[in-house]
Parts: structure tokens; sequence; C-alpha cells
């Protein structure tokens, strides 16, 4: 049974491709009405995570509950509460874009007398009036992600997935878009479920964030509690001699980092410790090239718990296919 | 449901009526099969006291039949690959809707192009004795094409590329159209084309055309529309258990 605040609710989710596990045992329960953010580096396992919910994807292991459906015994009950706009392209690139839009209204059972007000407010929203009866073909990336998102805004779903609704989005977009995210938020009380990799946008829009890592939640909280289990401040260091700090045990660090030829030093109340390190520093005489002192962000917090910057994570995923890729057979590469 | 079937039948003849090159490679298809094999042969043969032309136009019928129907189905790839299918795939839509709306839009560009090939027929000379032929006709091509499409639908949510598909259809169709009576009477022919003329369910929408146009023909006519009522409930119900399985 689900427990009663839970309008998402998973247990021991896992869903395997192959032998690869893309999500490992999550553990998950989002709240009606609040803009939940799932924060993690690309491949981990963010949309594949959103496409078990949705129903697009069947779970190997474990349970998940949406708006009070099992996903894998009344997918059709999960269906009827939700929206959802896709990482790629789900228009159909043959049709315009006021005929995607008027084939998503049927499909949602959209009464006939509203279809046209809804078809206009929602190109107005996305700013795509002048091409409304232009082929999807014919369409940027950028106005496809516009449609693509206004789309699955139209039916005003009780829960509203968004797998990285603003990646490839110009500033002035991403702004707009995270407002109208916002107003349906409250206005509606839709509750809105969010992958991202983007710090600012889950800080800026998310009540609770989750950040992800291969398969795994490793931290669960609002923007605020993350940054508060980084416990204190950062301060980041760089030096001719990296190794002596990382050495040196200074009795009021928490935690120190070495990473990118920076040493991150965790400690409370930076501003009064900053001096002690760099008398250190010219005790020891080792040169100080760049020191920086900085409240925890959500960035920190990623660090914190995986080790690793997101980019720093993305980049060793990469690393890891041009490994896995060397290691394939030639005739494979070649073709 | 029935609005979402036609909603989804509306998408597919939408789509299809946006490549022009299609309905007029349609129209050629027809015109050159009807003109060369009809006018060619039947100065030659007749068959049951028919004029070879007059023979051929239900088979003829039912070829225009089964091409569009079947290869239509491989929109559900390009469905797939170009990323739409995922909208249809949440949507609050039954699996087996799906399968029908698209089934019922590829169907009725099919029965538009069979009803093509009947409307040339009569303007080179086929004779129709009863105006409601031509509605019967029609009625019998829509049903044909319906479980021909989900046929072909059941098999492209197994194969998942366009090539493979095309390859494999060939396959598939060049039997089926060869070996469906429509251009030589069944029941002349050695028995193992018979067998597999009789399992082929193109065999029995000719034969019903046949029969009412021409009254000429192997079983009875309400064998013919069971076969294909049959034929199609069995395509639809296969192709929406697998849609289920795999998406």
């Amino acid at each position: 049974m689900a427990s009663k605040n839970c309008i998402i609710e998973t247990k021991g989710l896992v869903k395997k491709f192959d032998n690869f596990e893309a999500v490992k045992d999550v553990s998950l329960c989002i709240n009606e009405g609040e803009i939940f953010g799932l924060l993690g580096p690309n491949g981990a396992g963010k949309t594949t995570f959103l496409s078990v919910l949705a129903t697009t994807l069947q779970a190997n292991g474990g349970s998940a509950m949406v708006n009070g459906f099992d996903v894998s015994k009344s997918p059709d009950g999960v269906r009827k509460s939700i929206g959802m706009s896709f990482q790629d392209n789900s228009l159909d690139i043959d049709l315009t874009a006021k005929e995607n839009l008027w084939f998503h209204c049927r499909m949602y059972h959209i009464p006939e007398n509203q279809i046209n007000e809804k078809i206009s407010q929602a190109l107005k929203l996305a700013d795509l009036e002048q091409f409304a009866d232009r082929e999807i073909k014919k369409y940027s990336g950028g106005m496809k992600r516009r449609l693509e998102i206004v789309r699955a805004l139209m039916h005003e779903p009780k829960i509203l997935f968004l797998d990285e609704p603003t990646l490839g989005l110009d500033p002035q977009t991403r702004r707009a878009l995270w407002e109208k995210i916002k107003q349906l938020n409250q206005e509606k009380g839709m509750t809105i479920i969010l992958t991202t990799h983007y710090m600012e946008e889950a800080n800026e829009l998310c009540d609770r964030i989750a950040i992800i890592d291969k398969g795994r939640i490793v931290a669960l909280g609002t923007s605020q509690e993350l940054k508060k289990s980084v416990k204190g401040d950062v301060i980041t260091l760089e030096t001719r001699n990296n190794q002596a700090f990382a050495g040196k045990k200074f009795k009021f660090v928490k935690n120190t980092k070495l990473h990118n030829g920076e040493i991150s030093l965790t400690v409370d109340s930076a501003e009064k410790r900053i001096t002690e390190i760099v008398l250190f520093a010219k005790k020891s005489k080792i040169q100080i090239d760049n020191i920086n002192l900085k409240k925890p962000s959500l960035e920190d917090v990623f660090l914190h718990f995986t080790g690793k910057t997101i980019r720093e994570a993305e980049l060793s995923a990469e690393g890891q296919f041009a490994e896995r890729f060397k290691a394939s057979k030639p005739e494979l590469r070649a073709r | 449901m029935w609005n979402d079937v036609f909603t989804l039948a509306y998408r597919e003849v939408l789509i299809l009526t946006k490549i022009k090159i299609r309905i007029l490679g349609l129209i050629f298809n027809a015109l050159i099969w009807l003109v060369a094999m009809g006018f060619g042969l039947s100065p030659l043969l007749s068959i049951s006291g028919v004029s070879y032309f007059a023979f051929l136009v239900p088979g003829m019928i039912g070829i225009n039949l089964l091409f569009p129907s079947f290869f239509g189905a491989s929109t559900l790839i390009t469905d797939r690959q170009f990323g739409f299918l995922k909208e249809m795939l949440v949507a609050p839509i039954p699996r087996t809707t799906l399968v029908l709306g698209k089934a019922l839009g590829l169907s009725f560009y099919a029965t538009v192009s069979a009803a093509m090939v009947l409307a040339f027929s009569i303007i080179l000379g086929f004779q129709i004795n009863h105006w409601w032929t031509i509605p019967a006709l029609i009625g019998i091509a829509l049903l044909a094409s319906l479980g021909l499409t989900c046929f072909g639908l059941a098999l492209a949510i197994k194969i998942k590329d366009t090539q493979s598909f095309q390859l494999l259809g060939n396959f598939i169709v060049f039997p089926f159209f060869l070996l469906s009576g429509a251009f030589f009477p069944l029941d002349q022919a050695p028995w193992f084309i018979r067998y597999f003329s009789y399992i082929n369910p193109i065999t029995y929408a000719i034969d019903a055309m046949r029969q009412i146009t021409l009254g000429i023909g192997h079983t009875p006519l309400i064998l013919d529309l069971g076969v294909l009522f049959g034929f199609f409930i069995i395509t639809l119900i296969v192709a929406a258990k697998l849609f289920d399985k795999s998406e």
C-alpha cells in the first residue's frame, strides 16, 4: 500500500538492460503537489527511472505506484494520471505543429469546444504562432523542444514528467518555461517531476531534489538541506603543492578532497579560517595561486556525495564508453 | 474508444495524403496491370465463360489491396524511429485501440487504391450489373485490408527496422500475391498451389468479389466473408498482445 502522502512511491525499483543495471534498488516517495528534481549526470539512470514510472519501460524488480496505480498491474490508470515530455523527439515530423497539438488534445479527451483555444494558448506559450502550419521536419531543434513541452502541459495532468525540459534552450526561453512550470504547480497543484543536469535549474525550481548517480539515489532533500549536509563552507585552493595541503591535518577541517588540481576543504565559518590556511602556506613556503571561499552549492553537494563534479561524472562515463569501444571487436567498429 | 480510433486513423490518412507521389504511384500501378495483363491476355483466354479481362479485375482489386495494406504497416517502424510512438504509448489509450486506429487509417488508404482500380476497370469496359455491387466490393476490400494491415502491424512490432521489414515483406507478399487465384482459377491448378491458396486470406477476398460481380467462384460467399472477418479479429488480437508485451 502506498503511504498517504506519496503520489509516487517506489520500493526497491530495479531496471536492467541485459547485464547493465540502469536503475538500482531505488526507493522513493514523491509528495503530492511538489516539484521534484532528479539531478545527475547523463547516463545516471534518470530517464530510465522516469520511463518506468511513465509505463514505457517495465521494471525488472521492486514496485512503483503512481497516483495509486501500480505501474505493472494497471498501466492504463497510470497513463490517465500523467503527462510527459521526452528528452528526444516525440512529435510527428510529417504533421504540422497545429496537427500535432490537435492529435494530443484528442488522445487526452479534451472537449471538442476547448481544443482550438488550447492550441492557440500552447502555440503562444511556445512562441510558435507564426509557424503553426509548418511541418515539424522543417522545425529547428529548439522549436521542437518548445512545442514538445507545451504539448505535455496541454491536458493539465495530475502528474507531469519532464525529461530534461530545458536542454538546448536559450536563457530567456528557459526562464519563461520555469515560470510556467512554477505557475502550473502553484495554481493547479500539479505534481511535477523533472530530470536535469543543470544545478541552477534544480536549485531554482525544485522543492526537493534527489541526487542520482550510477542508478542510485545518493542524497535526497530540499536544496537547503542538501547544502547543509555538506556541513560547512568550502574553501578551494590551487597551490604549487596540493599534496602537502591535502596531507596536513588542520583541526578545523572536516573534509579534504583533492580533484582536478584543486583542494576543497570543508570548514565551519570559512571567513575566520582562511587566514590560518594562508599562514600555514606561508610557513610551509607553498605558493597559493588561487584561493576561493564559497557557501556550498548543489555542485558541492554532488561532489560531496559522489567524489566527482557532475561534469567529471559525465566525462568519466564518456571515458568508459571510449574504453569499451576500443575493447570491442574491430569488425564491429568498422560498421 | 471509437473517437480514439477515428483520431488515430485520421492521422494516418493525413500523412499519406501529404505524400502525393504515393497516390500517383497507386493509380499508375493499377492501370499498368489492368491494361497489360487484361488486354494482353484477353484475346487468348476466356475463363468460365467470362473474358480474361473481366476475370482479372477482382484479382487486381485484391492485389492493389495487399501491397498498400501490408507495407503501410511499416509506418509503425518509422513512428518508433522518429519517436512519435512514445507519444502514443504514454497516452491513456489501450493498445488494442492504438492497433485498430492505425489499421483503420491504413486500410482506408488501401481501400481507396482498390476503389481506383475498380473505377479504371469500369472505364475500360468492366460491366457492373447492379449498383449495389460497388459498395459491396468496397466493403469486402475494407474488411480484407483490415486483416492484412493488422497482420503487417504484428510483424512490424517484432521487426524493428524498415529494411528487414521490406525484405521479409517481399518473401511473404509475393506468394500471397501469386497464389491467390488472382491470375488463374484454382480448381484447375495443381494440389500444392490449391492448398497454399486456401490458407491465403486474399484468395477469399478475390473469390467473394468474383462471386458478386461475375457469379463465378470456388467457396460459398458466407465462408469467404467469415474467413476474412476471422482473419481480421485474430490478427488484431495477436498484434495488440505483441504490442502490449514489447513496448
